[in-house]
Formats: C-alpha cells, sequence, structure tokens
C-alpha cells in the first residue's frame, strides 16, 4: 500500500489530527491526518483510495477496539476529529461525485427531546465510517424527517432519544415516515431504549453504540 | 412547607476531582494521564461558565399509599414506584430539592460541539452532570447535618427518571417548587438549563441512607451502576 496512506490509516487510528496537536504524545511534531491526506491527494492518490484504503479501514480498527474495551469515548472522538481533517480535503469530490460513500443517514434527536452528545457520537461514527450523514439536530419533528426523505428517497433514518417522555415519539415519527416511504430502514438508540421498545415501535434496529450501530449498516448496505 | 432554602455554590467550594468524570466517559478505572490532562484543560476553559443554585424545601404532612406506592404531599400525590416507595415510607418529612450548574456549561459544550472540537465538547457536557452532582451533594450534606442536630436522619436522594419513577412525574414536583432558580421544565419534562437535578429526601427518625442504592435500581446499563458510592455522610 502505499506509504501515504498506511501513515494515514495509523493517524486517523490513534487520533493524530494535524502537526500541532498534541495528541498522541508520541505523534508530537509529526503530520497529522489533515497534511497526510493533502499530500495524499498532491501526490496523486485517487480520493477513492484514501477514503477505502486509510480512512475507513482506520475508524474499523478504531470501532473494533471500542467494541473490545481497549479505547474509550474519548480516544474514538479524536480518531473522529482526525478522521475530519481528511474529509475536508475530499469534500470536493464527494460534491462532483467523483467518490461515492456507502449511502445517506438521516439523523435527529426526536421532538421534544435537546439531548444531542449521543447522537452527535453517532453522527461522527458513522461519517467515518464513509457514509453521508444528514444531521437534522435536536427536537425535530416528524414532518422534518419526511422532508430529508424526500430530498434523500432511500436514506436511513436514526432517531435519538434520552428521556421516557420523549422515546415514546419515536413511534409517531416512524408511522409519519412510513405514511410516505414504507420502505426506509429506521434504527434507534438512547439510554431509556431496549431492542424490545425498538421491535414494538416498528423500528428496524435498536444499537447501544456507535459501533453497532456501524455493524448493522454494513449489513443492510449489502 | 417550610421556606426554601437556597445555596448559590461557587465552583471552587466544590474542589470536583476530574477523575470523578471516568465513569461517564467509558473508563472502569482512573483516567489515563492524556485523557486526564484534555479534562484539567476543558475545566479550566470552563471556570467562568458555571452558576451554581439550587435548595430545598422541607413538607410534612405525608400521607402513604402502599397499595399504590404513591406519596401524597401538600395535595400533590407522586406515584414514586416500588423502589422509591419503600425509601421513603418511614419518612416524617421529605425534603424537595433542585440544582442547577447553569445554562453556560451547555452552552460552551455546544459551542465546541459545533467548532469541530466534539471531544472538549463532550468533555465538558459530562463536567457540567459531574459539578451539578457535587453541588447536590453538598446541599444534601449540609440537609443532613441540619437534621442530625435535631436527632434527625435523612434518605438518599431520588429523582424522576429513576429507580422507576416516572420522568414525567416531575411537572408535579415543579409544581411545588420556586421558580426563583431559572430553571423550568419542557413540555417533555426536560429540565433547562439541562444540567440540572430535582428529587425527594425522606426525613425521620426511622429512614435509612444507603452509601449505595444501585442495586436497588433497574438500570441495569446506567454509566454509574457498581461505580457510584455516595459521600454523604
Amino acid at each position: 500500500m502505499n506509504q501515504l496512506l498506511e501513515q494515514l490509516r495509523i493517524c486517523v487510528e490513534n487520533g493524530k489530527e494535524n502537526r500541532t496537536s498534541p495528541y498522541p504524545p508520541q505523534m508530537k511534531n509529526q503530520d497529522g491526518a489533515n497534511e497526510l491526506a493533502k499530500q495524499a491527494l498532491d501526490a496523486g492518490v485517487t480520493p477513492g483510495d484514501i477514503l477505502n484504503l486509510a480512512l475507513v479501514p482506520a475508524m474499523d480498527a478504531v470501532g473494533q477496539k471500542f467494541a473490545e474495551n481497549k479505547i474509550f469515548i474519548p480516544q474514538m472522538l479524536l480518531s473522529a476529529r482526525a478522521m475530519s481533517a481528511a474529509m475536508i480535503h475530499l469534500k470536493p469530490f464527494f460534491q462532483s461525485g467523483e467518490v461515492k460513500r456507502k449511502g445517506v443517514v438521516v439523523i435527529g434527536t426526536v421532538m421534544g427531546d435537546l439531548h444531542d452528545i449521543g447522537k452527535n457520537l453517532c453522527s461522527m461514527i458513522v461519517e467515518g465510517a464513509g457514509w453521508e450523514v444528514i444531521d437534522l439536530g435536536v427536537d425535530v419533528k416528524p414532518e422534518q424527517f419526511v422532508t430529508a426523505l424526500d430530498t434523500y428517497p432511500d436514506a436511513i433514518v436514526g432517531l435519538s432519544a434520552l428521556l421516557t417522555t420523549t422515546m415514546v415519539n419515536m413511534e409517531l415519527i416512524i408511522n409519519s415516515i412510513r405514511e410516505k416511504y414504507p420502505q426506509t430502514k429506521v434504527t434507534v438508540g438512547g439510554a431509556p431504549l431496549n431492542a424490545g421498545f425498538a421491535a414494538k415501535i416498528g423500528a428496524d434496529n435498536y444499537s447501544k453504540d456507535p459501533v453497532e450501530l456501524t455493524g448493522w449498516l454494513e449489513k443492510i448496505a449489502v | 412547607m417550610t421556606a426554601f432554602t437556597q445555596f448559590n455554590i461557587p465552583l471552587r467550594e466544590l474542589a470536583v476531582d476530574p477523575q470523578a468524570a471516568a465513569p461517564m466517559l467509558g473508563y472502569d478505572s482512573d483516567l489515563p494521564e492524556d485523557i486526564l490532562a484534555m479534562v484539567r484543560e476543558v475545566m479550566d476553559k470552563t471556570t467562568d461558565c458555571y452558576d451554581i443554585r439550587g435548595g430545598y424545601y422541607i413538607l410534612d404532612g405525608l400521607t402513604f399509599d402502599n397499595d399504590e406506592h404513591s406519596l401524597l404531599v401538600e395535595g400533590t400525590n407522586f406515584q414514586t414506584g416500588k423502589i422509591i416507595f419503600h425509601q421513603l415510607k418511614h419518612s416524617e418529612q421529605v425534603a424537595l430539592f433542585v440544582c442547577t450548574a447553569g445554562v453556560g456549561i451547555e452552552k460552551w459544550s455546544k459551542q465546541m460541539m459545533t467548532n469541530n472540537d466534539p471531544l472538549a465538547g463532550f468533555i465538558a457536557d459530562i463536567m457540567g452532570g459531574v459539578v451539578v452532582e457535587a453541588a447536590i451533594d453538598k446541599i444534601q450534606q449540609s440537609l443532613s447535618n441540619d437534621m442530625k442536630d435535631k436527632g434527625l436522619k435523612i434518605t438518599n436522594r431520588y429523582s424522576p427518571g429513576y429507580c422507576g419513577w416516572q420522568t414525567a412525574e416531575q411537572h408535579k414536583l415543579f409544581a411545588l417548587l420556586p421558580d426563583t432558580l431559572g430553571i423550568r421544565l419542557t413540555e417533555s419534562a426536560l429540565m433547562q438549563p439541562v444540567k440540572s437535578v430535582s428529587g425527594i429526601i425522606g426525613i425521620g427518625a426511622n429512614v435509612q441512607f444507603n452509601p449505595y442504592t444501585c442495586r436497588l435500581c433497574e438500570a441495569t446499563h446506567c454509566v454509574y451502576r457498581y461505580k457510584k458510592v455516595s459521600s454523604i455522610r
């Protein structure tokens, strides 16, 4: 594999964002994901190879380490930040269609709920796994999800809630979505939820963390 | 009902230990040095973001319903659920409490999230929770000391959303609390500022305080479970 791609993969896996970032200490004063992604493009590496041979494998490894309790949320966020730094250089190629992502995930915290940390973590990890994420924010009404699907009809929808009083709104949103887009896959998550609740309200999936979510997305993307 | 006992607490008085964030950041043990340094950095940057206020009312004239597992006080019927009911049922009085870390820390966290520093935003969000818990610990300790002087004991504190007490009951609680602290409740019972806590504490000669109560709770995925031992004495 191209040496630059290997270095980029290592940077993202270890959360090295750019040359000035002090983390991780053992990589101090070295180029990070930001510089290496640019260098790779300048050297003629295709954006698709940068994404599929460096960034996605790096985030896969991060997810695996998280699942095995070898790293925790802070390290995962550092990797996501490094991934974002590299992705900035790829954005024009996504916009031009030269590089394709795995699909679109429309995500939001359901109406009545303002908690967004869990939803933001999921957005970053899902994006890092090679998906385009359309983040609708917090307190998202059913019609906002439907409007997003009007623009991205093949998207998968992710719903987040942190309260027992707001998780019940997930069912209303799913019903609204299915009324117009009966084939749309919906995944749910949040502290008070479980798989039983997800099944009861008609969701296709429940994930307890972003890594489980990306695993499910991989399965249905095939 | 007694007058509302209010506390305005400077952050420095709480002497918050950054390691207190470890369970919520996902760690089973102490934070590693590099992550600890990041937590300290966020704490340094957010010192001025806090506006910590809280307090409690003490109410008497309690009526307990053993069949409904409910508590009637000041005309309000709290359906606390079985677990909390059994912890409170020997109370002669209850303290209804509320406490907030203020809106500043929440704003700072969101700003970091949108400024492409999700880790700082995440740490700030966690620390906001740590600070408000430390503040209510201090208030609860003060209540405990006052009650000891009167020969009374207190129970643990219980909040809607935990141990089977429905979150929606927060509305009943807030109907009895003063609005002077600037904490308001959304329709879905979410407190704003988000970094706020509210709930109930039993008071009496025959109540018990348990340093560790997680085994009572059904929230098996809670990040505090098996980790949180109260410092209240």
